[in-house]
């Protein structure tokens, strides 16, 4: 999914865009309503994350605008939350929901995931392209759902997650390669740097892993890859 | 302010004052309209005044000439004639057929064109009255007398330049009807009204001549005829006579009456002026006024020097030449600045050509209207200074508010939005950061963002209460879940601090308040207790009473004296204000905390314990 992001500050821009990659989307940073604007007619995004005090066109302008041309999109709006009248101007005007300055990545994360299930719930009802739910040993992958359960524990995933654990799913026992992995959760266009899978493989055994320390279910071939294994095998990491 | 609003400030402002105005320019108008009418009969009663002498004037010299003419009739023959009357230079005399009598003897241009002028005189009264006798007659062409003679065909039309033919043509409709002698007409010669006055009224007097005796008619008709010019003969009784009975004739020359009168005639240096009288013969004796004469009289029947009225006084031609003047004389810029006199009136004829004007100085209006329009000013620019200082207090609380929402707003977003980088930032390192001692670091990073959150809410809590803009979004959600959250918040600091807490929840099922308020209000307490008894247990307890919610939180710290239990809620007072007591803090966190709980119908409270603070917190739930 391609997300919108209109933040004129640099930084938070920045960290938005890599939240919205790490959740396994597609960011589309505009620094200014113009911009942001262009963007949407150009790019068509799934998810539009809307700054309100904004160079050029402000927040509020910019979802009347992308409501006029769109009234399904999801609009968030970034907000300071200063007054209730921001709040609810910004409702009026047709955005979905609000993220309230601070916020935290575990927020952004959440807002990003509950936007991603929607569409693919969508997808499956509309577009027929429903994703069926599948096993890794003990845990219970919904794709749609975005969603892992392991006995009562519920996990929230990303869809970054979700197809990093469908692909080792439908290749058992078979070392996969960076860039087989890269290529088929990332995009054949992405160049990341040579720890951004690590990382995210880290993080990924953080939710799903009994043990992180000792995964069973994503086993680290090293100088090869990562591998998933049904049946018990020991951890290399 | 609104546009409506706005619009309708400015009518109730404006409206009046407009409406002032206008009354008042119209009453100025109304007052100057009836001061320039009065104004204006009083100069022309002044102007007809002076009309009348004028005219009193031409009658003495209407009776002087018309005396004067009268003697040289009665004469037997022409050659006795002598014309040295003082009002006039020259004397012609033109039989009934058209030609010059006398003088015999023409020397001069000027007498040339005067005794033209006396035949033409003549003539044109010879046709007139042969015209007007064809009229008499059915089926006869219109009276000639209508076209308006005028003895010089240079001579414009002038409308007050009485021809008295006009008047003799009165006379020969009523000769129609009376033919008598002329002794008879010789008795009426004199039926010159003496009244000044009733003459004003009525035009100069003609002489109501009857036909003259058959006597005096040339035998021989045929030498008349009708056309135009010719000369005209008297008609017979007995032709008269046929006419009257209907019967068409062949034309016969008229006989002009007797009668008198004045006729202009320009030559030379101007208007000329020519009186005549036609004896019983049908002799036209016409004597030529001396300009300068007829100026002399007239003007000295005028006012010299002063004007009683003030003003300036002119006595114009037909040109528009001055002619007299009088009263206060104008400087030349003056004259130029002029364009039109204030009054204005024409002689009485025949004098009809030359009028009289009256410029005043003065303009007397102009003071009290400008007092008027001074008082009308004012008045208006009362009306819009109050307009604006209304409208200037009305929005000035409207700038102030703007003011204060911008201010707060624009701090809440400068200090907002790096906070966000900061704990965003802190997250998203503490994600790649896999040593134990390098993600120690980040969660002080993301501990110090969270208070500086914190005390940045506070900050905007406690100036939004400032401007009674605090506001409450009730949701439904479980309070226990919001108190674990905030517990959760601080579990880092509880940590650092060595605080062992523990959370005795009992109002697990959804309610309907605000959480964010809920949650404010913990993290100042939370706050507090880290700073003031850090090293000590720290218990929460949640209960709900009916539709209140009830959370307790006791610490274990020094506590605070019960003579500051009201005081500490004070904003910016602090339980210790010395500098080294080391507790950061900006002093009004219980005091935002206490003004949110009564925001959601409760109260933040001490309540007594034996050992440390203990802090009630009520919420009312909806």
């Amino acid at each position: 999914m391609k997300f919108l992001i209109a933040e004129d500050d640099e930084h938070t821009r920045a960290g938005l865009c890599e939240i919205v990659e790490n959740e396994g989307h597609q960011p589309l940073p505009a620094a200014d309503g113009d911009e942001a604007l262009a963007v949407f007619h150009r790019e068509k995004p799934d998810f539009v994350c809307l700054d309100i005090m904004m160079p050029g066109q402000d927040g509020y302008s910019l979802c009347r605008e992308i409501r006029r041309l769109d009234q399904r999109v999801p609009i968030v709006f970034i907000s300071a939350k200063s007054e209730e009248v921001d709040t609810v101007l910004g409702l009026e005007l047709g955005a979905d929901d609000f993220i309230v300055k601070p916020f935290g990545v575990r927020e952004v994360a959440a807002r990003i995931r509950a936007i991603t299930r929607r569409r693919l719930a969508w997808e499956a009802d509309n577009v027929g392209h429903a994703t069926q739910a599948f096993r890794v040993m003990d845990l219970e992958v919904f794709p749609s759902e975005l969603r892992a359960v392991r006995g009562e524990e519920r996990i929230d995933l990303s869809l970054r997650d979700v197809r990093i654990l469908e692909l080792f799913y439908l290749n058992p026992g078979r070392v996969l390669g960076r860039d087989e992995i890269f290529n088929h959760v990332w995009g054949v266009d992405y160049f990341p740097n040579s720890r951004t899978l690590d990382q995210h493989i880290s993080q990924l055994r953080k939710r799903i892993e009994v043990d992180p320390r000792h995964p069973r279910i994503i086993v680290t071939v090293h100088g090869a890859g990562y591998r998933f294994q049904e049946d018990e095998a020991e951890s290399s990491d | 302010m609104k546009k409506s609003l706005l619009c309708v400030f400015l009518l109730l402002t404006l409206a009046p004052p407009m409406l002032l105005c206008w009354l008042g320019v119209r009453m100025v108008r109304d007052e100057e309209a009836a001061f320039q009418a009065q104004r204006q009969q009083l100069y022309v009663s002044r102007l007809e005044s002076l009309r009348r002498d004028v005219s009193r004037v031409m009658l003495d010299k209407r009776r002087i000439l018309g005396a004067a003419l009268k003697k040289e009739i009665e004469k037997a023959s022409l050659h006795d004639v002598r014309w040295d009357v003082p009002e006039s230079g020259r004397l012609a005399v033109v039989d009934a057929r058209g030609r010059l009598l006398f003088p015999t003897n023409i020397s001069d241009s000027a007498m040339v064109a005067f005794c033209e002028c006396a035949l033409r005189i003549e003539r044109e009264g010879r046709n007139a009255s042969t015209e007007e006798a064809v009229a008499a007659r059915p089926g006869s062409v219109p009276n000639a007398v209508d076209r308006g003679i005028n003895a010089s065909p240079d001579v414009p039309n002038m409308p007050n330049a009485p021809f008295d033919r006009t008047q003799r043509g009165a006379s020969i409709s009523q000769n129609k009807q009376s033919v008598g002698t002329l002794a008879q007409a010789r008795g009426q010669q004199e039926r010159q009204p003496q009244d000044v006055d009733s003459q004003m009224a009525n035009q100069p007097v003609v002489m109501q001549q009857d036909m003259p005796q058959q006597d005096i008619l040339p035998q021989d008709t045929s030498q008349y005829d009708m056309r135009q010019n010719a000369p005209a003969a008297r008609m017979m009784p007995s032709q008269a006579l046929n006419m009257e009975q209907g019967a068409t004739l062949m034309p016969t020359p008229v006989l002009p009456p007797e009668g008198e009168g004045w006729q202009t005639w320009f030559w030379g240096e101007g208007l000329g002026l020519v009186f005549w009288k036609r004896d019983a013969q049908g002799r036209l004796w016409a004597a030529d006024i001396s300009r300068a004469r007829l100026m002399a009289d007239v003007i000295a029947a005028l006012p010299d020097g002063g004007e009683p009225m003030g003003g300036h006084m002119c006595l114009m031609d037909a040109k528009g030449s001055l002619l007299y003047q009088w009263g206060q004389v104008f400087s030349d810029e003056r004259k130029t600045s002029i364009s039109k006199p204030d009054a204005t009136l024409p002689l009485d004829a025949p004098l009809g050509a030359w009028r009289l004007t009256f410029q005043s100085h003065t303009v007397l209006a102009a003071a009290s209207h400008t007092a008027i329009y001074g008082v009308l000013g004012a008045v208006v620019a009362i009306f819009c200074g109050l307009a604006c200082y209304f409208y200037r207090e009305a929005t000035r609380e409207l700038r102030l508010a703007g003011q204060r929402v911008s201010f707060v707003n624009q701090v809440s977003h400068e200090l907002k939005t790096p906070l966000t980088n900061i704990r965003l930032y802190a997250e998203l390192l503490d994600d790649d950061i896999m040593d134990a001692g390098g993600r120690e670091k980040v969660e002080v990073i993301l501990s110090e963002s969270d208070r500086l959150g914190r005390l940045i809410a506070n900050v905007l809590a406690y100036a939004r209460q400032q401007r009674g803009k605090l506001r409450l979004h009730p949701v439904q959600d479980v309070p226990d879940v919001v108190i674990s959250r905030a517990l959760a918040h601080f579990e880092p600091a509880f940590q650092k601090h060595h605080m062992p807490w523990t959370f005795d929840g009992h109002v697990a099922e959804a309610c309907r308040f605000d959480p964010d308020v809920l949650e404010q209000i913990l993290n100042n307490l939370f706050s507090n207790a880290v700073k003031y008894a850090h090293g000590a247990p720290i218990s929460v307890t949640s209960m709900r009473e009916g539709n209140v919610l009830r959370v307790r939180v006791q610490d274990h710290g020094r506590g605070i004296p019960a003579s500051k239990r009201e005081t500490v809620f004070i904003p910016f007072m602090r339980l210790d204000d010395r500098l080294t007591e080391g507790v950061s803090g900006t002093g009004i966190g219980l005091s935002v905390s206490r003004e949110l709980a009564i925001l959601h119908g409760g109260n933040v409270t001490i309540e007594s314990s034996d050992e440390g603070a203990l802090f009630l917190v009520e919420v009312m739930l909806s």
